[in-house]
């Protein structure tokens, strides 16, 4: 097929070339710009001997115990693993809570940090009622994924408000999803992260992971 | 061991050369398959760090460019894909998703939101057809597939959006 055979009356290619020449006039971030043979090499250097060694199962598997051990203390809420669990927390506020098949790094950019739950409080709510809440405020919504404990901070703003929630990953089967401010219709977005409130139980908020 | 240093300081003036050249254009592939500034700043890291790794054992020096521009390519893709597979691409808050561009106006609004519903491959294949100018086999080459597929997917992703902006 030659090139002009994909020209058509709606021809893109002229709006293609604006939308780009718009997209790619932004200034460079400022890690782009120092980027050079200089600031790659440290990165090389302290991770090349840290993956030849075999070290990297070990970091992995390290992070993943971090992780487990900080969802059981949350959820047995037991006073030993609470001192534990806020221990590590403090000494690195950066440790979060996983949600399986959501990256939380991501979910941090879009404004939300959950961290580990304890020493926080006690969910008043249990798993299943909170899964059952999530579906509700959901509409069209299809079966639950499974409720996990954290202790979120939601928003960018300062301070940033925080509660103890039930994360639980809902279904929806027409991209629509119901906020406190009411129904409104959204691009198609197949799943949503809902965080219910562990004490109140009303929705604390909602984030949209489109689908695959 | 002094006649490493100076080969070393050539590798590095030399990587930092071209990079000083082609900074924007590595960039603006990155997000332009990405669509997401801070991916598009960890994917060019790793790109460059990949390219930087093997810098010393590559002869043909007038092939360097293609060589990077490559490199940055096909490691945002297999970036997105991976975005993709495991489902993780947080996607705006419905807020800030529901409030177009500024910049975009009349046709470009929807050209951004069905663009951004191609897949990595067809934004790469329109991006580096229509924005670098660069042919369906230099996008073969810089995509590392055949020519045939590169026409597939430049011929489904202008399909996809037409479709999306007549639905419009």
């Amino acid at each position: 097929m030659p090139d002009d055979a994909m020209a058509s009356p709606l021809d893109l290619g002229d709006d293609l070339r604006r939308y780009f020449a718009i997209t790619t006039a932004t200034e460079l971030p400022r890690r782009v710009r120092e980027m050079s043979a200089a600031t790659l090499r440290p990165r090389r250097r302290s991770y090349g001997p840290l993956l030849g060694g075999g070290g990297a199962g070990l970091a992995v598997a390290a992070v993943v115990a971090l992780v487990v051990v900080g969802l059981h203390h949350g959820a047995t809420g037991g006073a030993g693993s609470m001192a534990a669990s806020s221990g590590a927390a403090l000494a690195n506020p950066r440790v979060s809570v996983a949600y399986p098949g959501v990256d939380t790094s991501r979910l941090a950019r879009a404004g939300v940090v959950l961290q580990p739950p304890s020493g926080h409080g006690t969910a008043r709510l249990t798993p299943a009622e909170a899964q059952a809440a999530a579906v509700a405020a959901s509409a069209d919504a299809g079966g639950p994924g499974p409720a996990v404990l954290a202790w979120a901070q939601l928003g960018a703003g300062t301070p940033a408000s925080t509660c103890l929630c039930w994360v639980v990953e809902v279904h929806l089967g027409d991209g629509t999803v119901n906020s406190p401010a009411g129904p409104a219709p959204t691009p198609p977005i197949h799943n949503v992260l809902v965080l219910v409130d562990a004490t109140t139980g009303r929705i604390a908020d909602t984030v949209a992971v489109p689908g695959p | 061991m002094v006649p490493a240093t100076p080969r070393a300081a050539d590798a590095e003036a030399s990587f930092d050369a071209l990079l000083s050249v082609e900074r924007r254009r590595l960039y603006g592939i990155a997000y332009s398959i990405l669509r997401d500034h801070a991916e598009a700043e960890d994917a060019l890291q790793d790109a460059l760090l990949k390219a930087w790794r093997s810098w010393g054992s590559l002869r043909k020096e007038e092939a360097r460019t293609t060589w990077l521009v490559r490199i940055c390519v096909n490691h945002c893709i297999n970036r997105r894909r991976g975005l993709s597979l495991r489902r993780f691409a947080i996607a705006p808050r419905r807020e800030d998703a529901a409030a177009a561009d500024p910049r975009f106006e009349g046709r470009l609004v929807d050209l951004d939101r069905s663009y951004r519903r191609l897949s990595p491959q067809q934004r790469a294949a329109v991006f580096l057809h229509y924005h670098h100018g660069y042919s369906i086999d230099e996008c073969a080459d810089l995509m590392t597939c055949g020519a045939g597929s590169v026409r597939t997917h430049l011929a489904r992703a202008l399909t996809s959006m037409r479709k999306e902006m007549t639905h419009a």
